[in-house]
């Protein structure tokens, strides 16, 4: 009893680690979603104090660029820093558009998730359950984002509230049928031993599917989330918060090389999003083979 | 007297799977069930278990008419009758101590179970059954990462963790090599002789049957057509169970 005695303190320091890691994530989400919060303050108040630029108004969609003031200061008249005058409020919009993403994600496969076992034709409780949820996630995920958050921003007002929502709204359609497939695809041995121990049903989903869909659901997830950095930063356009509000913003106020310099960003931030995200699917699908 | 069964009939689209079984299978015996493929050894276990309901006919456990359960007491009384599969059927990503822990499901509230909150007397069950069974080391492994026999004996762990009133082993040893199969069987006589569990094993491997069961159950066709202790087990009875089968 001795080496079981060590098990069990090797089982509870194991526990313990990951309840720290839970809460360490947790409190990384909520600061992002403090974060995004605050950026979009800042960004409509910035949005009504652009107005003073309008004498810019008939200024060319292209900067000057000058190659001997290229990486001059930000006074200087064909710089880098000149045409990318104010970057770091970009920038900070690209970190809202990123929240926004990551929060339409996360919203989307908490409404997702638990409504996959429900359409999964072989674990749903009942035919007709299954067919009403798959019916559901075609309708979330027929939705186009763009329509959704106009409506919404008629319905909430500008902002990112509505962008997430829109986003969250479509992804819960997407990751709910992508993983009810995986769910149906499971090796269904261990749930039949769950059902024969006395498990109920949520508890059969939770010990005998999640464990065996983890790792589907989290390449899904990644690939969702890439998606959602792309759609985040194009729903601004219809006032749905982030970089891509300010890029209208721009060409409406006819700001029209800050709307290059912006589209520059987002075109930027869509490839390095990719990379990063084919590189983190490739470490983890390497790391299971 | 603790498991009785009467009349018990299993139709498929019209077709017996099980013909009218009477049995009376008193408490702590090691009963082997014997026949040819699709004889109705499994359904006999399934039925009990209740993860398919028969077409007519009555179980019984200890006065319970177990046909009438419902909701809790039904989950209850799965977790009574402990099934262990040719299969092994664990989480193969899960580890082997959570593996052992979701014998318990049956018996718990299902939000903590779903937070994964076993308590520590559960634990230390848990961890004590590995240990009996040689299994402590591998406590952290990933179930599908053990061999065959290893995981057969995780899953007679998780068997023994529901407290089950007795078990209804379906094949525990056809996916197994001899020698596998051999600890395996040995394991289930040793729950038989020191906690005195009373063991239903689908067999059909007929040497195993007669050197670990006390009493064998021949099915053909769905039919009881033998019914004694394996010394009674002669080549009329033979004939019987598996026809002209060599
Ligand atoms: N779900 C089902 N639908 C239709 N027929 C079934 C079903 N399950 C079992 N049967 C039939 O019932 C009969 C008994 O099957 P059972 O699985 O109980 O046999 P068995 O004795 O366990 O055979 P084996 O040794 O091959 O496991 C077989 O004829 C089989 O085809
Ligand atoms: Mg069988």
């Amino acid at each position: 009893m001795v080496a079981g005695a060590r098990i069990l303190a090797a089982e509870a320091a194991q526990r313990r680690r990951r309840l720290l890691l839970w809460i360490a994530g947790f409190g990384a989400l909520s600061l992002c979603i403090a974060l995004a919060a605050r950026l979009a303050d800042t960004s409509l108040a910035r949005l009504i104090d652009g107005f003073p630029h309008i004498e810019g108004f008939f200024a060319q969609a292209l900067p000057h660029l000058s190659s001997e003031h290229l990486l001059g200061d930000v006074r200087t008249q064909g710089s880098l820093h000149y045409w990318f005058y104010d970057i770091g409020k970009w920038l900070g919009l690209i970190a809202t558009s990123i929240n926004m993403a990551l929060m339409a994600t996360f919203l989307g496969v908490l409404a997702g998730w638990p409504l996959s076992f429900l359409a999964a034709r072989n674990l749903s409780p009942s035919p007709a359950v299954s067919l009403v949820t798959r019916r559901l996630l075609d309708l979330l995920r027929a939705l186009p984002d763009l329509v959704v958050a106009l409506v919404l921003v008629m319905a909430l007002g500008v902002g990112p509230l509505a962008g997430v929502l829109a986003i969250a709204i479509h992804t819960s359609g997407a990751l709910g049928k992508l993983i009810a497939e995986a769910n149906e695809n499971a090796p269904m041995q261990a749930r039949e031993a769950m059902i024969a121990a006395g498990a109920g049903w949520v508890t059969q989903m939770r010990f005998a599917i999640v464990p065996q869909t983890l790792p589907n659901v989290v390449s899904y997830l990644l690939i969702r989330l890439e998606i959602n950095v792309a759609a985040a930063a194009a729903i601004g356009f219809v006032g749905a918060g982030g970089i891509g509000q300010e890029f209208m913003a721009a060409l409406s106020l006819g700001l029209l090389p800050d709307a290059l310099a912006i589209l520059v960003l987002i075109v930027g931030l869509i490839m390095a999003i990719d990379m990063i995200s084919q590189a983190v699917r490739r470490r983890l699908s390497g790391a299971r083979a | 007297m603790t498991l009785s069964l009467s009349g018990l009939t299993k139709e498929y689209d019209g077709k017996r799977a099980l013909n009218s079984v009477t049995l009376d299978i008193p408490r702590g015996g090691f009963t082997g069930i014997i026949g040819r493929s699709g004889a109705g050894k499994s359904t006999l276990l399934r039925l009990i278990n209740r993860l398919i309901e028969p077409t007519t006919g009555e179980i019984n456990h200890d006065g319970i008419d177990v046909r009438a359960l419902r909701g809790k007491a039904l989950r209850a009384w799965r977790a009574d009758a402990a099934m262990v599969f040719q299969q092994f059927n664990l989480v193969p990503r899960l580890d082997v101590l959570t593996n052992v822990l979701t014998g318990t499901l049956g018996r718990r509230p299902a939000f903590s179970s779903f937070l994964k909150w076993f308590s520590d007397e559960e634990r230390r069950r848990a961890v004590a059954l590995l240990e009996r069974f040689d299994l402590g080391d591998t406590w952290a492994q990933a179930a599908g990462t053990l061999s065959g026999g290893q995981q057969q004996r995780v899953a007679i762990a998780r068997a023994m963790m529901q407290s089950p009133r007795l078990i209804l082993a379906d094949e525990p040893i056809a996916s197994l090599d001899v020698h596998n199969g051999k600890v395996v069987m040995d394991m289930l006589a040793r729950i038989c002789r020191e906690d005195g569990m009373t063991i239903i094993c689908n067999l059909h491997d007929l040497d195993a049957a007669m050197s670990y069961c006390d009493r064998l159950i021949g099915l053909a066709a769905g039919s009881v057509v033998f019914d004694g202790p394996p010394a009674a087990f002669d080549a009329a009875a033979r004939r019987a169970v598996y026809g002209d089968e060599t």
